[in-house]
């Protein structure tokens, strides 16, 4: 072909419009690339929390095979710091990541609204009537949060809304596998007014809610 | 300092009032309205995951009709891919070919082309725009510009020189 052919063919085919017609108006246009936008990021963050899940998991792999202090232990001496094991999760994760441990067990969920500090720290433990704990969470929280569970160990629901320092509104709907202490399921609102709250369930069992704002 | 929500909202701004050209610019490759929106979305989230990489001195609506182009480019290439055998040697005609087998061929060599050259014979030379917008739009100068379409035929004559050679 030569070149006069060629810039014939080129001129040819700019004089070729094919038609305007038959697009998405402007308005959903950018409304489905949001939502696309939102997609990719969504699943972004997904592979990220996956990938540094296995990689705590391989690291810490020794350490949850030694032998240690009980979840009992673990715990609360001082409510407005967090735990060691949660304080190593969130320098590991980083601040986007939801982290809560279920018992021994850490799970990493995806947060509400990961740009808010997490400012607060939530322990809840289920006793039972001889006050033998039975589970306990802890996790951290913006303070206003709605958690959404889907693991075999546990699912349902956290709902908090907190109106200001220290007074709280906590919504559990959950259903926790408690391998050897029996399956719990939980479905209560609690209004907490100081530190601590603790909620007698209809069958003997004991809630106890810890929420202070963490001192950095 | 911007903050996410101004990038986004600057980023869907300048959709609003580009989005007639990268359809447009998208539209004489593909030709299909359905394939030209998928095309258009795909290269503006392509252009929002790679924001950080944009040149501030280039225009954001100039470096996004590049992606665009790339993007619709890269389809045409993947149409061609599956019905390969139209264009295959065994097909050439015997006799006169038709304007729109050549006008095919034309596509599909431009298609083949360095992104640059690609980019330029579709803007300076399909796209109908004129030379100072055609040089703005692909962050060069009017000379430069002069240069990559002359350097671009060069490339599509050597593309097409051997489907009619007894021309």
């Amino acid at each position: 072909m030569t070149t006069p052919k060629i810039d014939a063919l080129l001129e040819a085919r700019a004089r070729i419009t094919p038609p305007a017609t038959g697009y998405q108006p402007t308005r959903e246009f950018i409304a489905a690339f949001r939502q696309l936008r939102q997609r990719r990021r969504t699943l972004l963050r997904r592979y990220w929390v996956a990938a540094a899940a296995a990689l705590l998991i391989l690291l810490t792999w020794p350490w949850r095979t030694q032998e240690r202090p009980s979840a009992a232990s673990a715990g609360r001496s001082d409510c407005t710091a967090p735990s060691e094991r949660l304080a190593a999760a969130e320098r590991h994760f980083g601040p986007a990541a939801g982290l809560l441990f279920v018992n021994d067990d850490l799970l990493v969920f995806e947060r509400q609204d990961a740009d808010r500090a997490n400012h607060y720290l939530v322990t809840i433990e289920i006793l039972a009537s001889g006050g033998v704990k039975l589970a306990r969470l802890e996790f951290a929280t913006a303070g206003d949060d709605y958690i959404v569970l889907e693991d075999e160990r546990i699912n349902g629901r956290i709902f908090l809304v907190h109106s200001d320092n220290q007074n709280a509104v906590l919504e559990l709907s959950l259903h926790l596998r408690n391998a050897g202490r029996g399956n719990i399921h939980l479905d209560e609102i609690m209004a907490l007014e100081q530190r601590n709250a603790t909620l007698a369930l209809s069958d003997g069992t004991r809630l106890r809610v810890d929420f202070c704002r963490r001192e950095s | 300092m911007s903050t996410p929500e101004n990038q986004e909202c600057r980023f869907e701004n300048m959709i609003l009032e580009h989005l007639p050209v990268f359809r447009s610019l998208s539209r004489r490759i593909l030709n299909n309205p359905v394939e030209v929106d998928d095309a258009v979305q795909s290269a503006l989230l392509k252009a929002w995951q790679q924001r950080h990489s944009f040149r501030g001195q280039a225009q954001l609506a100039s470096w996004v009709a590049r992606i665009v182009i790339n993007e619709s480019y890269d389809r045409l290439r993947r149409q061609q891919q599956e019905q390969l055998v139209e264009f295959t040697n065994t097909d050439l005609p015997a006799a006169e070919p038709s304007r729109e087998w050549e006008l095919q061929r034309l596509d599909q060599a431009i298609a083949e082309l360095p992104e640059l050259y690609r980019q330029t014979v579709h803007i300076a030379i399909l796209a109908g725009y004129d030379t100072t917008t055609a040089a703005a739009m692909l962050d060069c100068s009017p000379n430069t510009l002069y240069q990559r379409i002359h350097k671009a035929k060069e490339l599509l004559h050597e593309a097409l020189q051997n489907d009619h050679p007894e021309n």
